[in-house]
């Protein structure tokens, strides 16, 4: 393994404190055996493989991120063969129950009406498709915050505002920026 | 602020959407939910909101991952077939051994610079880097970035060009313009802006600027340039992700 990812507990400090093209390394030391494993484990195809791999460093990443992964107590490739066996099952079963039972399925989603479940699957998308077309500083702002769960003081350092405390209200202005625009999605 | 109308306040909101609260601060605040429905709202509100922008950082960061995907297979498929050709054509190499030596070498080096400039150039972030956005609509500095940004890099040569010449020269501003000759297939250029932008040691990104004129040399095939480049920043940086990826690309020269 490269001298640079030796010691984990380093490689989760970088990440946390923001270092993204040290998860490019990341993927590129592991991709290997990880893919080799895993197709070799549940069968799949190349791009199957490939996609199950992408979304468990995509897990592994976000946790580090919120900070529920602080340090491991496996090495880091055990854990991403943990992190992709659980991802492989789930998928392996959907697609299984989807095989076995779907007219059932199809039936069942058909009578069952989750009014709220939907309508907040909508809110989500609205504020996404809003939040997409937001401009500078806010879209930002907004990521950093929400999304790499970077503090206003981090925020802050990273974009030359003068404290968090104006971060803050910048946020602040955003967010009603972001409910207007998703009020103009909603309305068409 | 009352006992329950501080839990309207943003911060507690936040904090309890991303989890940051004590176990019993967790429990007060979804006490005072039970009772306010303002307060339902609000925290649907801000959920939402939380969960739009992590589904589309998701959805970049998964773009990231597959374009990488890409590039690996890629050179996983160039390398297989060139060992299959190799196999096939032992001959071919002995008719190849009686061309001019040069001829050999400077057509192994075109394909080598052009493989790992390919594995290894990605045109650097304009909002991770620390550096401010214009906020006003008609900032042809911030349109210029948008463009960069959007991958639009003949606008962004364009406008930048236009910026440069009309404000004092910003270092921010030419960094972005020799990235986008170099994205756009211009290295000569982009060596020549980044030249100076390296030796300047009060602009932020100066190492980054040297790493990028490594690249442009592997762009321009200049293999030996590109080494000393690597080299040198491998051996001066003190930013250990900019160490790693010297190390990593002298490795694949």
């Amino acid at each position: 393994m490269n001298e640079g990812l030796r010691n984990t507990d380093q490689l989760l400090k970088e990440l946390k404190q923001g270092d993204t093209g040290l998860l490019d390394e990341v993927y590129l030391e592991n991709r290997d055996a990880f893919l080799n494993w895993i197709a070799k484990n549940f069968n799949l195809k190349e791009e199957d493989a490939a996609d199950i791999y992408q979304d468990t460093l995509i897990v592994f990443y976000e946790n580090v991120r919120k900070g529920k992964l602080k340090q491991l107590s496996v090495n880091l490739q055990t854990y991403l063969f943990s992190v992709g066996k659980n991802l492989a099952l789930k998928r392996h079963r959907s697609m299984r129950l989807i095989r076995k039972h779907e007219d059932e399925l199809v039936a069942k989603a058909e009578s069952v009406e989750d009014p709220f479940s939907t309508e907040s699957d909508e809110r989500i998308e609205a504020v996404k498709a809003a939040f997409e077309k937001m401009e500078e500083p806010c879209h930002s702002i907004l990521k950093r915050y929400y999304y790499f769960r970077q503090s206003m003081t981090e925020i802050a350092a990273a974009l030359n505002y003068k404290n968090a405390d104006t971060v803050k209200s910048q946020k602040s202005r955003c967010m009603k920026h972001l409910k207007k625009m998703v009020k103009t999605v909603f309305n068409g | 602020m009352d006992d329950q109308s501080k839990y309207q306040d943003p911060d507690w909101i936040d904090a309890y959407l991303l989890e940051q609260l004590s176990e019993s601060q967790v429990l007060e605040f979804e006490e005072a939910l039970k009772s306010d429905a303002d307060l339902r709202n609000k925290v649907d509100e801000y959920r939402a909101v939380k969960e739009g922008v992590e589904d589309s950082g998701r959805e970049e960061l998964k773009e990231r991952l597959k374009a990488l995907e890409g590039l690996v297979s890629l050179e996983t498929k160039v390398s297989k077939r060139t060992a299959v050709w190799y196999s096939s054509r032992i001959a071919a190499v002995i008719i190849l051994l009686i061309l001019p030596f040069y001829f050999i070498l400077s057509d192994v080096s075109d394909l080598d610079s052009e493989e790992v400039f390919a594995s290894h150039f990605k045109p650097y972030p304009v909002l991770a880097n620390g550096t401010v956005r214009g906020e006003a609509a008609d900032d042809p500095l911030a349109d210029g970035l948008r463009a960069y940004e959007n991958g639009d890099y003949e606008l962004s040569i364009i406008t930048l060009e236009n910026t440069l010449k009309q404000a004092d020269s910003s270092n921010i501003g030419n960094f972005y313009l020799a990235l986008s000759y170099l994205a756009n297939e211009d290295a000569g250029e982009a060596i020549h802006l980044l030249q100076g932008l390296a030796e300047d040691r009060d602009f932020n990104l100066y190492e980054q600027a040297k790493w990028y004129i490594g690249l442009a040399f592997l762009k321009n095939n200049q293999p030996e340039e590109a080494r000393n480049t690597f080299q040198s920043l491998y051996k001066n940086t003190s930013d250990p992700s900019l160490k790693r990826k010297a190390e990593r690309i002298l490795a694949d020269m």
